[in-house]
C-alpha cells in the first residue's frame, strides 16, 4: 500500500435511473499521471468529479494515501493541496486576469508572501501574461482554458485532477501544456482527461479507458510489452483454437484479453489463429499500439459490455 | 478570510447591477427625505401641535430603506453561490480548504456589508437632519441599529435561500418571493394574538421605530437570527457535500430554540426599555404611580376602521401593560355598530369597572398618552366629585325645569362621575375632594361665610367652571379672584339670527380657537344669551395665564335693550359692535389650578345642552378640568422645528435626492476609469 495513492473500489454513480459511473475499482500509484480516455459520455468527468469530491458517490469508496494519513475527497486536507480545472468555467464579470487567480488563491486560503510573484509566474508560464489587466470576459475561450489551468497550479498542489484540458488550446499549447505535466514532480497523483490518445501516451504513466460508465482496460504506459487481444464477437470454435492452445492470457473482462510479454513465437501463433478464424472484429496489438484500434471498435459498438460480460465468465467457466 | 471578503465586496461593487440599485435607493431615500421635509414644513405653516422631525421625516424613511436593504441583500447573495454556480466556478467554492464556517461567515458578512448601502446614506441623511434639529439621539441609534439587525437577519435568510440555487436571476426571483412570504408570514404571526410572540423581525422594527426596546421582540428576533444562520450552514454543507448525520444535532437545535422563544415568551412578554429621552415610551411619575395603583381590570374598545391603525393602539397598551397587567382590547369598526356608528367619529372607549369614558380617534397626542390619561380620569372619578353650589337660585341639576341642568348631570353621571349639589350656607366647607365646582349664574346674594369658602377652595387651587348670565349676583371678590369682568349688554348675533336662530340674542360661533376644550368640535355652538368678557386688570393677570376659548364673529353687538320689539347696534348709546370673548381658559401659573368662565349659562341648561354640539362642549369643560395632573406630562419633541437657512433648504430639497446621488454617480466613472488606466498600465509595463 505504500506505493499506492488512489484507491478506488465498488464506485457506483447513479443519476436516476441513469448509471454514470459503474462499480470501478483500481488503485493508481504514488506520484503517477493518469490518462482518462474514453468516448463522449463515456464517464471521465464523472469520474473526476467523484474523484474531487465535486460529487458524491451512490456507494464504494475513494480514498487518497499518503505516507502518514488517508484522506476522503472531502477531506480539508486534500482540498488545500488540490488543483482542480473544471471543464465548464466561464468569465466572471467586472474581474480580470491577475484578479481572477488572486481570487482564486483567495478560496484556496492561500496568504503567502510570495503570492503575487507566483500568480506573476502563473500568467507567463501559461502565457496569460500580456492579458493580466484584461478583463475575463473579453478574454478568447483558448485564454479562459490557460487561465482555468494556471489557477489549478496556485499554491502549488500535491493532487492534480484536469477534466480535458486542452480542448480550446491550440496546438502550440497543448504541446506546452503535455510537456509540462511531463515535467512535472513532486507530485501524489495527477489525472486528467482527453480524447487525445498520443497526448496521453506521451504524457501519462497510466492509462485508464471508460466506456459505458466502466473501465475497460487500465495499463502502464512505460516499458509496457504486454499484448491486447479483443474478441468482439461472440465465437464458440475460438474459444478452443485460441484460449485452449496453452497461452496465458489474461482475461480483462468485456472480450479483452492481456498477454503479458509474450515471446515472438506466442505471438506468430496468435496472429495465425486469429488469421485462420477469418474475425473481422479483432485486436491483437501491443497495449500502447491497440488504443486506436480499441477506441473505433468502441465507437462503432461492437463491444457491447452487457454482452461481453456473458462471454467472459463463459470462458472463465471453462478455465 | 478576509482577502476573500474583500474581493467579493469589491467585485460586486463593480457590478453594474448592483451598482444601479444601490444608486436608485439613495436617489428614493434622498426624495422620500424631500417630500417628507416639504410635508413637514406645510404642517409647521398650519402650526400643528406635536410635530416632531424625526416622525415626519426620519420615521417614513425607515421603512423604504429597509426595503432597499432587504433588495441589495436579496441581490447580493444571488450573485455569490448562485453566480458562481451557473460560470462555472463552482468547484472554487466547493474545493475551498476553507471551513464550511469560514465560508458561510464571509457569505453572510459580504452580502450584510453591502445592504448597507441604504443605511448609511440614510445615516448621512440623520446626520446632516441632526445638525439643523434637535433629534433624539438615543431614538436614531436604536433605528440605525433595528436596521442592521434587520439586514443581518436578512442576510441569514436569504443566503440559506440562495445557496442551493444554480442560477442567479433564478436566484434573484426565489430571493424576492421568499422575502414577500417571510413578510407576510411575519405580519400575520404579528396580527395574531397566538402568535405575535413568534414574530420574526416586524415587532423589533416597529417596536425599534417608536424608541422601544421590547425585550421579548428582541429575543424572537435573535432566535431567528439563530436559527437562518444555522439553516444556512447547514445548508452550505450540504451543497459542499459535506454533510453528515450529525448535522441534525444543531438543526433540531434550531428547532428547539423556536419551541424555546415559544415558551419564555409569555414571561418576558412586558419587559421593554425606553430609549427616547422624552420618555415617549413610558409613563411619568405621576402616570406610573396612578396606573399601577389601579386594581382593577381596564377594558379598551376602539372603534377604528382601518385596521393598520391597530398596531398604534396595540403599541400603547404594549407600553400600559408595563404598568398593569389586566388590559384587555378590542377592535371593531364604525360598520359594525350600524346606524349608530354611521353617525360618529371613530373613538377609543376605557371601561373600569362601571365607569367608562371614550376619547375620539384619532387623538391629538400620542395612543399612549391619551389612553394613558383617559384611565387615570375614569380612575380618579371614583374619588373626585363634581360639585354644583345651590342656595342662589343656580341652575341646578336636579332641577327639572328648562333652565335646569338634568341632561348634563345625565351625562356625567354616565361617565362615571359623582355628583354633588352643595349649600355653602349650612356648610360653609368645600370637600378636598371636589374636582370641580360648578357656579352656575347665582341669582341671589351671597353670605360672607358663602364666599369665604369660595376662595379658600380656590385659594388652595380648585378648579372653577363659572357660568355668567346678564345681572347675575356673582360676588366680586370671586370675580377679582378670576380677574375676569363681564361687558355691559346681552350678545347679539343677526347674522346667526338670519342663518335661522329664534332669536338675534343667540350667538352662533363656528370658529374655534385651538384648545383642548374645542377638540372634537367641528361644527358650530350656540350660546343664547350670553354675555361678553373681558380681563380685568387685577392680580389675576399676574397669577394665571388666559386663554379665549370662544370667540363670537365680528358682527356681534353688546345689546343693552334685549327685549325691544326691533334690535339694532347703536353706537351712542355705548354699545359695542367687535369679535368677543365669551369663555376664557384660565391655567394658574403656579399650580395645576384650572378655571373656565362662560359668558353664559344657558347653552348647559336642558332647553339648549342638545343644540348643535353644545353637550361635546360642555364634556370637554369638564374633562380638561379635571385632567390637570396629566395634561402636563404629555411626551413633547424636542425635535419639533428645523433650523431652516437657505443652505439648509437647498440641501433638504436638492443635496439628498440629485446632488449627493450624482456625486456617486461621478466617484463611480472615476474610480471605473482610474482602474482602466491601471489595467492599460499593467499591459504596457508586461508588453516591455
Amino acid at each position: 500500500m505504500d506505493n499506492i495513492s488512489l484507491n478506488v473500489s465498488q464506485l457506483v454513480k447513479n443519476i436516476g435511473s441513469q448509471q454514470k459511473i459503474g462499480e470501478l475499482d483500481f488503485v493508481i500509484g504514488k506520484g503517477a499521471k493518469v490518462a482518462l480516455l474514453g468516448l463522449n459520455g463515456a464517464g471521465k468527468s464523472s469520474l473526476i468529479r467523484l474523484l474531487v469530491g465535486e460529487n458524491q458517490p451512490t456507494s464504494g469508496a475513494i480514498e487518497y494515501l499518503t505516507s502518514t494519513h488517508t484522506f476522503s475527497p472531502t477531506h480539508k486536507e486534500f482540498k488545500s493541496s488540490l488543483g482542480y480545472q473544471a471543464d465548464t468555467m466561464l468569465s466572471i464579470n467586472q474581474m480580470c486576469v491577475s484578479e481572477y487567480l488572486a481570487f482564486c488563491a483567495a478560496f484556496k486560503n492561500l496568504a503567502h508572501s510570495t503570492l503575487p510573484d507566483e500568480i506573476l509566474d502563473l500568467m507567463e508560464l501559461w502565457g496569460v501574461l500580456e492579458a493580466a489587466g484584461t478583463d475575463m470576459s473579453k478574454l478568447s475561450k483558448g485564454n479562459l482554458q490557460k487561465l482555468a489551468i494556471a489557477q489549478a497550479f496556485l499554491g502549488e498542489p500535491k493532487w492534480l485532477f484536469f477534466d480535458e484540458p486542452c480542448q480550446s488550446l491550440d496546438p502550440i499549447e497543448q504541446d506546452r501544456f503535455n510537456s509540462y505535466l511531463k515535467r512535472l514532480t513532486n507530485i501524489e497523483l495527477c489525472v486528467f482527461s482527453t480524447h487525445n490518445v498520443q497526448h496521453a501516451l506521451d504524457v501519462a504513466d497510466e492509462i485508464i479507458l471508460i466506456h459505458q460508465a466502466k473501465i475497460v482496460y487500465q495499463f502502464r504506459t512505460k516499458q509496457s510489452k504486454d499484448y491486447l487481444l479483443c474478441i468482439a464477437e461472440l465465437n464458440a470454435s475460438l474459444d478452443h483454437q485460441i484460449l485452449n492452445k496453452g497461452i496465458n492470457f489474461e482475461p480483462i473482462g468485456y472480450g479483452i484479453y492481456r498477454l503479458h510479454q509474450p515471446k515472438h513465437e506466442t505471438i506468430k501463433l496468435v496472429d495465425e489463429l486469429l488469421e485462420q478464424s477469418e474475425l473481422v472484429n479483432v485486436i491483437f496489438l501491443p497495449e500502447r499500439e491497440a488504443l486506436m484500434p480499441l477506441f473505433r471498435l468502441l465507437a462503432s459498438g461492437e463491444i457491447e459490455l452487457e454482452k461481453s460480460e456473458i462471454f467472459t465468465a463463459r470462458v472463465d467457466k471453462e478455465e | 478570510m478576509l482577502k476573500l471578503f474583500g474581493f467579493l465586496v469589491t467585485n460586486l461593487l463593480r457590478r453594474k447591477g448592483l451598482q444601479a440599485v444601490a444608486l436608485v435607493s439613495c436617489v428614493c431615500v434622498g426624495a422620500f427625505t424631500t417630500l417628507s421635509y416639504q410635508n413637514f414644513l406645510h404642517l409647521q405653516a398650519q402650526n400643528i401641535s406635536m410635530l416632531s422631525v424625526y416622525n415626519e421625516i426620519v420615521k417614513p424613511l425607515i421603512g423604504l430603506v429597509f426595503i432597499f436593504q432587504a433588495l441589495i441583500v436579496a441581490m447580493v447573495t444571488s450573485q455569490l453561490a448562485p453566480y458562481l454556480s451557473v460560470r462555472g466556478q463552482h468547484s472554487l467554492l466547493l474545493h475551498s480548504p476553507l471551513s464550511d464556517f469560514k465560508l458561510a461567515t464571509i457569505f453572510y458578512l459580504v452580502s450584510f456589508t453591502l445592504s448597507l448601502i441604504p443605511l448609511i446614506y440614510f445615516c448621512l441623511i440623520i446626520v446632516f437632519l441632526s445638525s439643523v434639529s434637535q433629534l433624539d439621539s438615543h431614538f436614531i441609534v436604536v433605528v440605525v441599529l433595528v436596521l442592521i439587525a434587520g439586514a443581518g437577519l436578512l442576510s441569514a435568510f436569504l443566503n440559506g435561500v440562495a445557496i442551493m440555487l444554480k442560477n442567479s436571476l433564478i436566484a434573484l426571483i426565489v430571493c424576492l418571493v421568499a422575502i414577500g412570504i417571510l413578510f407576510l408570514i411575519d405580519e400575520m404571526m404579528r396580527t395574531s394574538t397566538l402568535f405575535y410572540s413568534y414574530s420574526i423581525f416586524l415587532n423589533l422594527m416597529l417596536q425599534g421605530r417608536e424608541g422601544l426596546i421590547v425585550f421579548s421582540s428582541l429575543a424572537s428576533w435573535l432566535i431567528w437570527l439563530v436559527f437562518f444562520l444555522i439553516g444556512f450552514l447547514l445548508l452550505l454543507k450540504i451543497k459542499l457535500n459535506r454533510w453528515h448525520r450529525k448535522y441534525w444535532i444543531p438543526l433540531s437545535g434550531g428547532v428547539l430554540l423556536i419551541v424555546l422563544n415559544s415558551i419564555t415568551q409569555p414571561f418576558s412578554a412586558v419587559s421593554s426599555f425606553d430609549v427616547s429621552s422624552a420618555h415617549l415610551n413610558s409613563l411619568s411619575e405621576y402616570e406610573t404611580g396612578q396606573i399601577e395603583s389601579l386594581s382593577q381590570e381596564i377594558n379598551i374598545t376602539a372603534v377604528i376602521d382601518n385596521t393598520k391603525n391597530h398596531d398604534e393602539i396595540k403599541r400603547a397598551l404594549d407600553i400600559l401593560r408595563q404598568y398593569h397587567k389586566k388590559i384587555n382590547v378590542s377592535f371593531t369598526n364604525r360598520q359594525a355598530l350600524g346606524e349608530q356608528g354611521e353617525q360618529v367619529d371613530q373613538f377609543v372607549t376605557v371601561q373600569i369597572g362601571k365607569q367608562q369614558q371614550s376619547l375620539r380617534y384619532p387623538f391629538d397626542r400620542s395612543a399612549k398618552d391619551a389612553i394613558a390619561q383617559l384611565i387615570i380620569q375614569l380612575e380618579g372619578r371614583s374619588s373626585q366629585w363634581i360639585t354644583f353650589i345651590e342656595g342662589h337660585e343656580e341652575l341646578g341639576p336636579f332641577d327639572k325645569s328648562n333652565r335646569g341642568l338634568s341632561a348634563f348631570y345625565q351625562s356625567l353621571r354616565e361617565l362615571g362621575w359623582p355628583v354633588a349639589v352643595q349649600n355653602l350656607s349650612k356648610q360653609a366647607i368645600i370637600s378636598n375632594n371636589t374636582q370641580v365646582l360648578i357656579i352656575a349664574a347665582s341669582r341671589q346674594n351671597w353670605l360672607n361665610q358663602e364666599i369665604e369658602a369660595v376662595l379658600s377652595y380656590l385659594e388652595q387651587g380648585g378648579n372653577l367652571v363659572l357660568l355668567r348670565e346678564d345681572g347675575d349676583r356673582i360676588p366680586a371678590a370671586i370675580n377679582e379672584f378670576v380677574g375676569i369682568k363681564t361687558l355691559p349688554g346681552t350678545l347679539i348675533d343677526w347674522h346667526g339670527y338670519q342663518s335661522g336662530t329664534p332669536h338675534p340674542a343667540i350667538v352662533i360661533v363656528n370658529d374655534f380657537p385651538q384648545h383642548p376644550i374645542n377638540t372634537g368640535i367641528s361644527s358650530i355652538l350656540a350660546f343664547p344669551w350670553s354675555k361678553a368678557l373681558n380681563i380685568t386688570h387685577s392680580a389675576g393677570l399676574q397669577k394665571f395665564e388666559y386663554q379665549a376659548v370662544i370667540e363670537t364673529h365680528k358682527g356681534v353687538w353688546t345689546e343693552f335693550d334685549v327685549e325691544q320689539s326691533e334690535l339694532s347696534y347703536d353706537a351712542a348709546q355705548g354699545e359695542m359692535q367687535a369679535s368677543f370673548t365669551t369663555a376664557f381658559a384660565l391655567k394658574n401659573k403656579t399650580n395645576q389650578q384650572r378655571i373656565l368662565v362662560v359668558g353664559d349659562s344657558s347653552f348647559l341648561s336642558d332647553s339648549a345642552i342638545n343644540n348643535y354640539k353644545n353637550k361635546q362642549f360642555a364634556l370637554n369643560i369638564i374633562s380638561w378640568l379635571s385632567s390637570q395632573n396629566t395634561t402636563d406630562s404629555i411626551s413633547n419633541y424636542s425635535d419639533s422645528y428645523i433650523k431652516i437657512s437657505p443652505i439648509v433648504h437647498f440641501i433638504l430639497l436638492w443635496g439628498f435626492s440629485i446632488i449627493v446621488p450624482l456625486g456617486f454617480v461621478g466617484l463611480v466613472i472615476v474610480l471605473a476609469l482610474s482602474r482602466q488606466s491601471f489595467r492599460k498600465q499593467l499591459k504596457r509595463s508586461k508588453a516591455i
